[in-house]
């Protein structure tokens, strides 16, 4: 074959593969709906995720109702201090400041546990947590102090299981005890826990690290459902069949296709950048060249996903159940939106079968130099991936009737 | 005579109204449920979509404290020359809090940590900044254990332990936490007190049974599989009704659009009690039977559920109205659907809970979805019949309100 | 070598599971000619096709379009450069406007012709900028024909062209495809109207139930299949009908749906009816013959009526 040859074969697939993009492309602007949806979807999805999973410990404010039936008067007791007051004083009463530090709001309960159980109190207003202090606590802890036999003075904390903050409660109220044990006994403090937090990661929030998780969960799901409706739809239409009567290729089709992918995905990756530069303060220093390799390798994976999945279930509706079985869970086991290693051991195993696992593990790598030596593995995988589930999808695709 | 007879007549004649009424209904019901076996969409969001909630959700965070998998420690110790107290018997501080950490278990005797060793030096000999290495191996939390710990202990106090963490990982702070009271107990045996004068009674309000994570998970589930039947099956069929023109048709034949919208929301609310019924089964055998708990399924059965679903119906199928009236075109039905549906199962503490969460606990409060999952979960879970019915009423406020909007914009004919 | 004809079909078959849709047939047709390929819904015309276009499968046979086979990837290949199709159920590009659409197809190929003479050719060029998803069936017709000439192709395949329009369109479209046949294109033509064919065929083919009945000119079909010669009597009244029925009792009278005396019209018959009416002065109201059609062929062929009926056809 000669050279002029080659040069023109190229020339007529570059004009193909152009009118199928510039003809979806045209579709895409003059249908309403899905324009709306292409620039909407991605902020809802930052917004959503950025709020939920982004909400840092430090962020959250959690309301401990308490009951104090504790009536210990200083003046009339040996003993100068009122320990139960400084619970509650350590516990952030009446102190902004460290009731912002601990992210407790405390509120008074304020019932008699004479006429109503502390448990049914809890139950019947839906509240997730009560601390009690029992009449007599202060004197007891006090008397403890002389008294080498007293018994325990115990405070008392009722939870409502099925929330499930209830635990971290729990250990905040612990610690504030300790540390009353502490003081109240004159225990010396011989070991103190001193955090720091790692040193690249201080002025970065989980918004800086799941961004990039976020957008691929959008390019996946927005990406396949596309693709997946496409596909069902030109074949009822009977569109793809006057299109395999032409010269065309089927990897044409499919190039231009996924090719149309990557440019939205580029622009999914744009608006959710933007979004969370404007509502949550994203960290743009960290994005990195390496990510636009990423974002279209991953665009070629979701589509090349989507004609498998549109070449086995042939009607559109069950074609779109039959995506999102595949998306949601992906969304949640991939560790896009929070670390795979939260997981159960047996959950982990099988996020590896997620496309998106590799995918978000090489947009998370390449964001920081200390983990950057990470990067090749995952990204190896998803070029390979892209390029395998490109090549399957147009071989699998279908052009001719049965 | 006439008089006499007039009366009956009329009621003659309102009976037959109101038997021709059901017997349309009823024709519209069948109709549907014939559609309903023969369309995979539907069949996959009243049935296999909360199957496959519930298995995710469930597996994800069914064990207590989100995981029962131990929390990875990395940790750094200097040379411990450890301190003689006598010759049998030698203090070393060191190995004692390691293997402390080591051998911490929960109640079900899995490892709360599992502990890592940082390497001092690397292969050229360089010494290793802890911070670093956790951050080449992505780990959450690392502790530092200074050189001669032991004596400096004895000799030098306070000492700092050096953690370093990663501040947005949820583990960190909960092994933090953990760590702290680890210290806190060792700390009170170095000093020689061997307990604490003041303690904490942790009392679950719910003794009698023990709620798992799964049976919260529960009432959430069957909440957004009805809302995802309710908001995308009703714009799906109403706008692939309006395009066809079957509406028009009806609206021809003596069938009225009241009434057609109660054919579509008792269709609903078939579908979801077929929903309620293939959660509950799946929920049962996966997370029960094991416990040879086969009671469980009719104790979570409360007839509270048939109000909460009928409230959650008219949410739903009116939101759907509203939805088919701006969308139109069916090819775009389902993805509108799920982009109204997708953020309110999140918003709405259908899978965990967003009280504490910044402006998600605000948005979540003018959603339907939350009251509905919160009184089906009172209903069926907590049995907390006041709030259940405070749930129910809110619900149904709503409800109502949306309805409404949703039979008034609604046309069968463009008249 | 110049090929002699555009298509040669031997004992092609198509199965399905358990139904024969096309039922071993071989015909060939000539370069240059209109074959109409005649038959009701669901006799086997689109399967084969499709077949054809190499977007079907055939069970077994063989098939050479313009000298080429089907069966060879290289030789489909180049079947599809020179081929142009008009799908049964044409559709494209729904948000795009006629010109966008030609434009669109016209890429596909490496040489075009240019798309301001198709529309031209189809009569669009009002309706350029319109969305193909606002046009009227019978003009989406005509870009789907417009469409189907862009690689100005030897041999255009037209799928009912014109099932589903009204009458004045469905002869502007006739036009059309008599107009291809002068450009040399060889046009294969399915269709269920007996008109379409006798009008514009060279050649029929009529098939039923995956067979092909019989091959020929409309003439040598209807010489063949469709009797003779019929005398029809019109008549207004029924006491007219009566009469004539006893008048003409010999050539055995029959009466068509629309109340009229019809005969068969052996040698000397007409002269012989009206001398017969006149004498006994009938009042009829038209004496006609008429030729038999491809109607009375395919009834004879197949002992059914060819139903045209638009509902179900729509449906």
């Amino acid at each position: 074959m000669t050279k002029e040859n080659i040069g023109e074969k190229i020339r007529i697939s570059a004009r193909r593969i152009g009118a199928i993009f510039s003809s979806t492309a045209l579709g895409w602007i003059r249908t309403g709906p899905a324009l709306f949806f292409t620039f909407i979807y991605p902020i809802v999805m930052i917004l959503l995720f950025g709020y939920i999973f982004g909400a840092a410990p430090d962020d959250s404010m959690y309301t401990l109702y308490y009951l104090n039936e504790d009536t210990y008067q200083v003046d009339d007791q040996l003993y100068s201090n009122n320990p139960a007051l400084l619970l509650l004083q350590n516990l952030g009463l009446e102190n902004e400041t460290l009731s912002d530090e601990l992210n407790l709001r405390l509120v008074d309960a304020n019932f008699s546990t004479a006429i109503l159980s502390p448990e049914n109190w809890t139950k019947e207003n839906d509240v997730p947590y009560l601390l009690l202090i029992p009449s007599g606590w202060s004197a007891a802890v006090n008397e403890s102090k002389t008294n080498v036999t007293a018994p325990k003075a115990n405070i008392e904390f009722y939870y409502d299981p099925s929330y499930t903050s209830y635990f971290e409660i729990q250990s905040l109220v612990d610690n504030v005890l300790q540390e009353l044990n502490l003081n109240e006994f004159g225990i010396p403090t011989l070991i103190a826990i001193e955090t720091t937090t790692t040193p690249e990661r201080q002025s970065l929030d989980y918004i800086d690290f799941y961004v990039p998780g976020i957008i691929m969960v959008t390019i996946s799901t927005a990406g396949m459902m596309g693709l997946v409706g496409m596909a069902t739809e030109e074949r009822q239409t009977g569109f793809i069949f006057k299109l395999a009567a032409t010269p065309i290729k089927k990897w044409e089709w499919a190039t231009a296709h996924l090719f149309w992918q990557a440019v939205m995905g580029l622009m999914v990756a744009v608006l959710t950048v933007l979004t969370g530069w404007i509502a949550f303060d994203f960290n743009m220093t960290t994005i990195h060249p390496l990510m636009i390799p990423i974002l279209i390798f991953g665009s070629m994976t979701f589509g090349g996903l989507g004609l498998i999945i549109a070449r086995f279930v042939k009607r559109p509706e069950a074609a779109m159940a039959a995506t999102m079985s595949f998306v949601f869970p992906q969304m949640f086991l991939s560790g896009a939106l929070f670390p795979p290693e939260t997981l159960p051991e047996y959950l982990q195993i099988i996020a590896k079968f997620f496309p998106l696992y590799y995918i978000s593990e090489a947009m998370r790598s390449v964001m920081l130099e200390s983990t950057f030596s990470n990067v090749w593995v995952p990204l190896g995988v998803t070029i390979a991936m892209g390029i395998v589930f490109f090549i399957l999808g147009s071989i699998l695709t279908v052009w001719r009737k049965e | 005579m006439d008089e006499t007879n007039d009366k009956p007549k009329k009621q003659n004649a309102f009976a037959i109204e109101i038997g021709l009424i059901f017997k349309r209904l009823g024709a519209y019901i069948t109709a549907a449920l014939i559609d309903f076996r023969r369309s995979p969409l539907t069949i996959f969001f009243t049935v296999a979509y909360p199957i496959i909630l519930i298995l995710l959700f469930g597996a994800i965070f069914s064990n207590e404290n989100l995981s029962s998998d131990p929390y990875v420690l990395y940790l750094q110790s200097g040379v411990d020359e450890g301190y003689e107290i006598s010759p049998t018997q030698r203090l070393n501080f060191t190995d004692d809090f390691i293997t402390i950490l080591e051998e911490m278990e929960r109640n079900d005797s899995t490892s709360i940590f599992d502990v890592n060793n940082i390497p001092l030096k690397d292969e050229q000999n360089k010494p290793i900044d802890a911070g670093q290495y956790l951050e080449e191996v992505e780990g959450y939390i690392a502790i530092v254990i200074p050189e001669n710990f032991t004596q400096e202990l004895l000799f030098n106090s306070p000492i700092n332990l050096a953690v370093i963490m990663d501040e947005n990982s949820q583990q960190a702070n909960i092994a933090l936490k953990i760590l702290d009271n680890v210290i806190y107990s060792f700390n009170l045996g170095v000093a020689g007190y061997n307990d604490t004068q003041i303690g904490m009674e942790s009392t679950n309000i719910f003794l009698e049974e023990d709620i798992e994570y799964f049976e919260f998970l529960i009432p959430g589930i069957i909440g957004v599989a009805i809302m995802n039947n309710g908001v995308i099956g009703t714009i799906n069929r109403y706008t692939y009704f309006d395009k066809k023109g079957f509406f028009r048709k009806l609206s021809s034949s003596p069938m009225k659009k009241g009434e057609v919208v109660l054919g579509e929301a008792s269709w609903t609310f078939l579908q979801g009690l077929i929903s309620i019924i293939a959660i509950l089964l799946v929920g049962w055998l996966v997370f029960k039977i094991g416990d040879r708990d086969f009671k469980w399924i009719i104790d979570v059965l409360d007839w509270k559920i048939i109000p909460i679903t009928i409230s959650a119906v008219l949410n739903f199928t009116g939101l759907g109205m509203i939805g088919s009236r701006l969308i139109k075109n069916p090819d775009s039905a389902t993805a509108a659907g799920n982009f109204l549906t997708f953020p309110m199962m999140f918003l709405s503490g259908a899978f965990f809970e967003v009280a504490h969460i910044p402006v998600i606990s605000i948005v979540s409060k003018m959603l339907p979805l939350t009251y509905i999952v919160d009184a089906y979960r009172a209903s069926m879970i907590t049995i907390n019949t006041s709030v259940a019915w405070f749930n129910i009423g809110i619900s149904f406020a709503f409800g109502i309100v949306i309805f409404t909007i949703g039979i008034l914009i609604t046309k069968l004919s463009e008249r | 070598m110049k090929e002699e004809y555009a298509i040669v079909i031997k004992n092609l078959v198509k199965k399905y599971d358990d139904l024969i849709a096309v039922n071993d047939i071989s015909f060939k047709i000539k370069i240059g000619e209109i074959f109409a390929f005649l038959g009701p819904n669901g006799a086997g015309k689109t399967t084969t096709v499709e077949i054809l276009e190499g977007i079907r499968k055939k069970t077994s046979g063989q098939a050479f379009v313009l000298g080429l086979n089907i069966d060879k990837r290289k030789d489909l290949e180049k079947i599809k450069k020179i081929i142009g199709t008009l799908p049964q159920e044409f559709n494209t590009h729904e948000n795009l406007t006629v010109k966008e659409n030609l434009r669109f197809w016209s890429r596909m190929y490496a040489y075009s012709l240019p798309v301001d003479d198709l529309i031209a050719l189809v009569k669009l060029e009002e309706k350029t900028k319109a969305k193909f998803k606002n046009l009227s069936g019978g003009l989406k017709k005509r870009l789907g024909i417009a469409i189907s000439l862009v690689n100005d192709p030897e041999l255009v395949f037209l799928d009912e062209p014109t099932t589903g329009l009204d009458p004045r369109a469905r002869r502007e479209t006739w036009e059309v495809i008599e107009g291809l046949k002068s450009q040399g294109k060889t046009v294969f033509l399915t269709t269920h109207y007996m008109e379409e064919a006798q009008v514009l065929a060279d050649t029929v083919a009529i098939i039923h139930k995956g067979k092909i009945m019989d091959i020929g000119s409309p003439t040598q079909l209807i010489d063949r299949h469709g009797g003779e010669n019929r005398i029809v009597v019109r008549c207004n009244d029924q006491e007219t009908r009566d009469k004539i029925h006893d008048l003409l009792f010999n050539f055995g009278p029959l009466e068509n749906e629309d109340g009229d005396i019809v005969i068969s019209s052996k040698k000397g018959a007409l002269s012989k009816v009206v001398d017969l009416l006149d004498e006994n002065e009938v009042a009829y109201s038209d004496i006609i013959t008429q030729r038999p059609t491809l109607e009375d062929v395919f009834l004879s062929l197949t002992g059914e009526i060819l139903i045209i009926d638009e509902k179900s056809v729509e449906d």
